[in-house]
């Protein structure tokens, strides 16, 4: 699905891989690149007109996310410095995106700016023709402030926000599938994060105590909702949804490894009823104590750190994912702000949507807990000072060594997820993997050949 | 004529047009594009679900399970707490106004307090469970367990429900037949189920009416609580229909399922009403 690293972005992108060479944060670099004026950035904010749309009217339809809380209080600065009105609103995930499809659908412009995860809806959305391609903004100097700095995001979740050539968002979140431990536990038994499959099994053996009510290892289990972070151990394994030429390939020797790997460990060394169990559950369990390992995004730290909610906060060590018999990958994932192409007030939208992603917002937003996708970001004294070094260093890890996202590359994600949750259903339960994968890889074809 | 026609004119708009339109959509293919426009394709979004999609009748199926088990228990019980209500007692007026609580609450409010509590590890249901020195329970975690478990929060928010509508019926029957009972020795028992039970029921087969077909229409509660699950096993039409139009974006295939449920109901509605005259 980001299969084009050439964005018709001007040289600054284009050459923004070969200029960072993988180095983070080599903020220094970028300005001397891609042909920009090497004006300092409060120069250069001097010349912008930020106030070009004065008097307009946006309007922004949100996820009730962390980033929806951290930036509803300061709309105010977005207001004064551009002139521009902001009308939010947030609703949870579910209601959002039902509210979000039904607006677009109708195509009057009401929503301006919209939050919008491509990894879930990029597909559908770019072929229903819902996403105004962003590229000629970014690229355009009297839309865009001269340190606003594009070139500072990571290249992977840039990737995550280009659907089919274009892009179509900019990342105000990036997340991954990561191992969050109990250290206390950890170093009571004597053991160290695991950095293979067969180290997180022994780990889950060593700390599974259920009469005490400690349960190893909290996976998703609930169908549909686990397989977002199935999809590791579907890579760890050296499997894919697809295949190359694009057919379902769920009933592949490494899915149902990793499908099975996946039963297993949720089933013998998982809280009870982790059927039924999505992110809200584990989480709360693992807040509770109850969990010595949660794999699950990295999102999630907010909450497991938050001493009000979680009786855990400070004992809790960070992980890259640990590597798969076949490969080291871990599923990314991103929140974005996208305007839609109906909206009304593009530019407007714009404005905003460049304001909110901003080195400053980014700032405000990672010392939130929200990890963010600007790699200048997360070198800020201001941050590094406080941060958790740990979990620093896992979350970039994670995102140079993320090859896949969370969720299947097809047009209708979530016909799809629901077809595949049964499969991870039947490997908790014991059941027959190899048949039920079978199952839900012919539904996955008729899924595919129907809406792509 | 003229009157009547503000009224007539909302009532087309609110009920009819939403009725139609969907009619009209569940002969078209749609996946909510700005491209590509609605296409008729006639009855095949109908011979879909019906012969080729292998969640439709399990749902439809579930669907009555449901409301059966909650209904059923709902009347049982409704009936029982309204006859023990109608007698005098200490206290009356106060425990028949806590016992409507439930069916005032917000359903969506009841659901999530639910949730919590059927969660099988840190939930209230298992420690009592446990306390009780039985094994914990899955609850809705359970595909067994799950319909059962919603069916529970229906009968306890809706079970009043009955009761009212029951209460209501007794304070109307007429007094006549009772003391003519009595003058001719008839025993309590003989009482209940040969003169107030005949009696009131019309008055049930109308709170059963309604009462099933909300319950057939029963979306919000397990919405809120399972989405479906555990796995599919408690996806009613409701749920399944939700599915296929905002997470799908099948919207033509949602309508035609629509459809068939309206007409579902529609035809469970007027069974019972037929019932329902023959019990007058």
């Amino acid at each position: 699905m980001t299969t084009s690293r050439s964005r018709r972005l001007g040289g600054a992108a284009l050459n923004r891989r070969q200029v960072l060479g993988g180095a983070l944060g080599a903020t220094g670099l970028i300005l001397t690149t891609g042909g920009r004026s090497p004006a300092s950035p409060s120069a250069a904010q001097a010349t912008f007109d930020w106030k070009k749309f004065d008097g307009s009217r946006i309007r922004l339809l949100a996820n009730a996310h962390p980033w929806t809380n951290s930036v509803k209080p300061v709309l105010a600065e977005f207001q004064e410095l551009t002139g521009i009105q902001v009308q939010a609103e947030d609703l949870p995930e579910a209601q959002f995106r039902q509210k979000l499809t039904t607006e677009l659908s109708q195509g009057t412009g009401s929503v301006d700016v919209m939050m919008s995860a491509p990894a879930q809806e990029g597909l559908k959305y770019d072929q229903a023709g819902w996403y105004e391609p962003l590229d000629r903004f970014v690229q355009d100097p009297a839309l865009t402030a001269p340190d606003y700095d594009f070139a500072d995001f990571a290249p992977r979740p840039i990737e995550m926000q280009t659907v089919n050539g274009k892009l179509i968002g900019i990342p105000v979140q990036l997340e991954s599938t990561m191992i969050i431990y109990r250290k206390d536990l950890f170093e009571e038994k004597g053991i160290a994060p695991p950095a293979t499959f067969a180290d997180l099994e022994a780990a889950a053996e060593a700390l599974h105590a259920p009469d005490d009510r400690l349960f190893a290892i909290g996976l998703r289990g609930k169908g549909a909702a686990a397989t977002s972070q199935w999809s590791s151990f579907l890579y760890g394994y050296g499997g894919d949804w697809l295949d190359p030429a694009g057919a379902p390939a769920l009933a592949s020797q490494p899915a149902i490894d990793a499908f099975t790997y996946y039963g297993n460990l949720a089933r013998n060394y998982g809280p009870r009823g982790v059927e039924n169990n999505s992110w809200a559950e584990n989480v709360a369990l693992f807040q509770q104590g109850q969990l010595g390992i949660l794999v699950d995004a990295s999102v999630f730290k907010v909450n497991v750190e938050d001493p009000s909610a979680s009786t855990v906060a400070g004992k809790v060590g960070y992980a890259v994912f640990p590597q798969g018999p076949a490969a080291h990958d871990v599923a990314g994932f991103t929140w974005g702000l996208s305007i839609p192409a109906s909206a009304k007030n593009k530019e407007a939208a714009w404005y905003f949507v460049q304001w909110a992603t901003s080195k400053a917002q980014n700032l405000a937003l990672l010392q939130k807990g929200v990890p963010v996708a600007r790699q200048s970001t997360w070198q800020d004294p201001a941050y590094v000072e406080t941060s958790n070094k740990e979990f620093d260093q896992a979350q970039q890890t994670s995102i140079q060594i993320s090859k896949h996202t969370s969720n299947p590359p097809v047009v209708s994600v979530q016909e799809v997820r629901d077809a595949v949750g049964p499969v991870i259903i039947a490997a908790i339960q014991g059941g027959d993997v190899p048949a039920a994968a079978q199952q839900a890889n012919e539904t996955v074809k008729t899924i595919i050949a129907q809406s792509g | 004529m003229v009157f009547p026609a503000p009224a007539i004119a909302f009532l087309l708009l609110t009920m009819l047009f939403p009725v139609a339109f969907t009619l009209y959509m569940s002969v078209q293919r749609w996946e909510f594009s700005a491209l590509d426009p609605p296409t008729f394709i006639g009855l095949r979004n109908y011979a879909d679900f019906l012969f080729n999609d292998a969640r439709f009748w399990p749902s439809v199926a579930r669907t009555f399970a449901f409301t059966l088990l909650a209904v059923a228990v709902e009347t049982v019980l409704g009936v029982a707490i309204a006859l023990i209500f109608n007698r005098e007692f200490l206290g009356k007026g106060l425990i028949r106004t806590i016992f409507l609580f439930p069916m005032v609450a917000t359903p969506v409010a009841i659901a999530l307090v639910w949730a919590t509590m059927f969660d099988p590890n840190l939930g209230v249901l298992n420690y009592f469970v446990e306390e009780l020195g039985l094994p914990p329970v899955l609850w809705t975690s359970d595909a067994d367990w799950v319909l059962p478990a919603l069916a529970l929060v229906d009968i306890w928010e809706w079970t009043p429900f009955i009761t009212l509508i029951t209460l209501a019926g007794l304070s109307s029957l007429p007094s006549e037949p009772y003391e003519a009972a009595r003058i001719d020795g008839a025993s309590p028992r003989q009482i209940l189920w040969d003169l107030t039970l005949p009696m009131l029921r019309p008055t049930i087969v109308v709170a059963v009416l309604f009462r099933a077909i909300d319950a057939l229409k029963t979306f919000d509660i397990i919405q809120v609580i399972t989405q479906g699950g555990a796995d599919f096993s408690s996806e009613t039409l409701n749920i399944y229909a939700f599915q296929n139009a905002f997470n799908y974006y099948h919207l033509g295939y949602a309508s035609a399922i629509l459809v068939f449920f309206f007409m579902l109901v529609m035809g469970v509605s007027i069974l019972l009403l037929r019932v329902r005259r023959a019990a007058e």
